[in-house]
């Protein structure tokens, strides 16, 4: 089973506020991450909420998102 | 591929579940069984493009493929297409072109909640481009053979557990170096806009630099590339209108022309070594590469008013894989 840094992780908020930049091999994960990007740009107080989703959706694609993750932090 | 009715009844009548793309006549002559459809007389084979009104093209999702459920959603309950997708599987679904439901869907799909965390691929059912004034498309549901104009039809597809279903899309753009471009509103069509941060009439700039509206407008979305494409620059309301939404604050540029259209898409089709359990393309590809003919295809489906890949998408060619899980 693979890991992926839980939601404290200074990873998930440098990846939805737009501070580190990548382009997951899953095309689903790109979508959601400019989804939550667009949620926390048009309300910064959102990005608790946009972190969540996206480890959210990160934790069900562990699998294919993981090492792309690891090597991100 | 495409079969006659009486050997896609056939099929149907094995009980496997299937997808159906075809003229609204020929999908109402099919039997009751385990399938969905939408109407188009336009496809890709791998003997070519053609138009066909009295065969069907028939997807038959692999045999570790079991539809859960079929049924029409409408506009009042987009949220049940992630809600009731499976924890494995997938959700196929067909809209009808030029409907409420297709706007609506447009606009909202991204924001339905969990819209990302289970696969909804499919496609835009259209008409004859003869007929667009005379016909409406439609979707059907292959359990009752109930047809629809304003409403998506939805197939829950369940997998094994060791199966991830995997979408991925095929597009030929990419961002040009002009203006950058953003629109105030998620809307289908645009009048005011932001051209690198000065507010202009995206009217006055379409037309004053008479832009090539065969090239779409491209958003950035965290590394894909997402085309919008255009429809019309409407004198009337001084507006131009599009296939999709443009999406509130994302960043548009136009594509980079292509010097040889039907090249690049049949090299990035060649390029792509995928068995999709399903496919599909716009259009606007079929029209403006010239598809119409016997060049054979790989990658091969129903020709579309619009893609799905969790929201829709235009000039763009979308497939779904069943890939086995790592063990």
């Amino acid at each position: 089973m693979q890991q992926i840094p839980p939601p404290s992780d200074a990873l998930w908020t440098k990846l939805v506020s737009g501070s580190i930049t990548h382009k997951f091999g899953l095309f689903a994960a790109n979508m959601a991450l400019a989804h939550a990007m667009r949620m926390v740009a048009k309300d910064p107080a959102r990005k608790p909420a946009a972190v969540e989703d996206f480890h959210r959706f990160c934790s069900k694609y562990a699998e294919q998102v993981a090492d792309e993750l690891k090597a991100l932090r | 591929m495409l079969y006659t009715i009486d050997d896609a009844n056939a099929l149907i009548a094995q009980g496997r579940p299937l997808h159906v793309a075809g003229d609204e006549a020929a999908l109402a002559r099919l039997r009751h069984g385990n399938w969905i459809g939408g109407t188009t007389p336009y496809f890709l084979t791998a003997d070519g493009g053609c138009i066909d009104r009295k065969r069907v093209f028939v997807t038959l999702l692999p045999p570790d493929v079991s539809a859960l459920d079929i049924g029409f959603v409408g506009p009042d309950r987009l949220n049940d297409i992630p809600a009731a997708a499976p924890e494995h599987g997938f959700s196929l679904i067909v809209i009808p072109a030029g409907s409420d439901i297709h706007a609506k869907y447009a606009v909202d799909a991204y924001d339905l909640p969990g819209i990302f965390e289970s696969p909804t691929v499919g496609w835009v059912a259209g008409v004859h481009l003869d007929e667009l004034s005379d016909r409406t498309p439609k979707v059907f549901n292959g359990r009752n053979g109930a047809r629809t104009e304003n409403q998506i039809v939805v197939m829950r597809a369940q997998v094994p557990a060791s199966v991830t279903p995997r979408i991925g899309i095929i597009n030929l753009f990419r961002q040009g170096e002009s203006d950058c471009l953003r629109f105030p509103q998620t809307a289908f069509s645009a009048d005011e806009c932001w051209v690198n941060d000065t507010k202009a009439s995206f009217f006055e700039y379409a037309t004053s630099r008479r832009l090539d509206l065969r090239l779409p407008l491209i958003g950035n979305l965290s590394g894909e590339m997402i085309n919008v494409s255009f429809q019309a620059i409407d004198e009337a309301s001084r507006s131009v209108r599009f296939y999709a939404p443009l999406l509130a604050g994302v960043e548009y540029r136009q594509a980079v022309p292509l010097e040889n259209y039907r090249g690049a898409l049949l090299e990035r089709i060649t390029a792509n070594p995928v068995t999709p359990a399903f496919s599909c393309n716009c259009i606007l590809n079929y029209l403006y590469a010239g598809l119409d003919d016997q060049q054979s295809l790989s990658i091969t489906g129903p020709v579309t008013f619009g893609e799905i890949a969790y929201g829709l998408l235009n000039q763009t060619l979308v497939y779904l894989e069943l890939l086995q899980r790592r063990p």
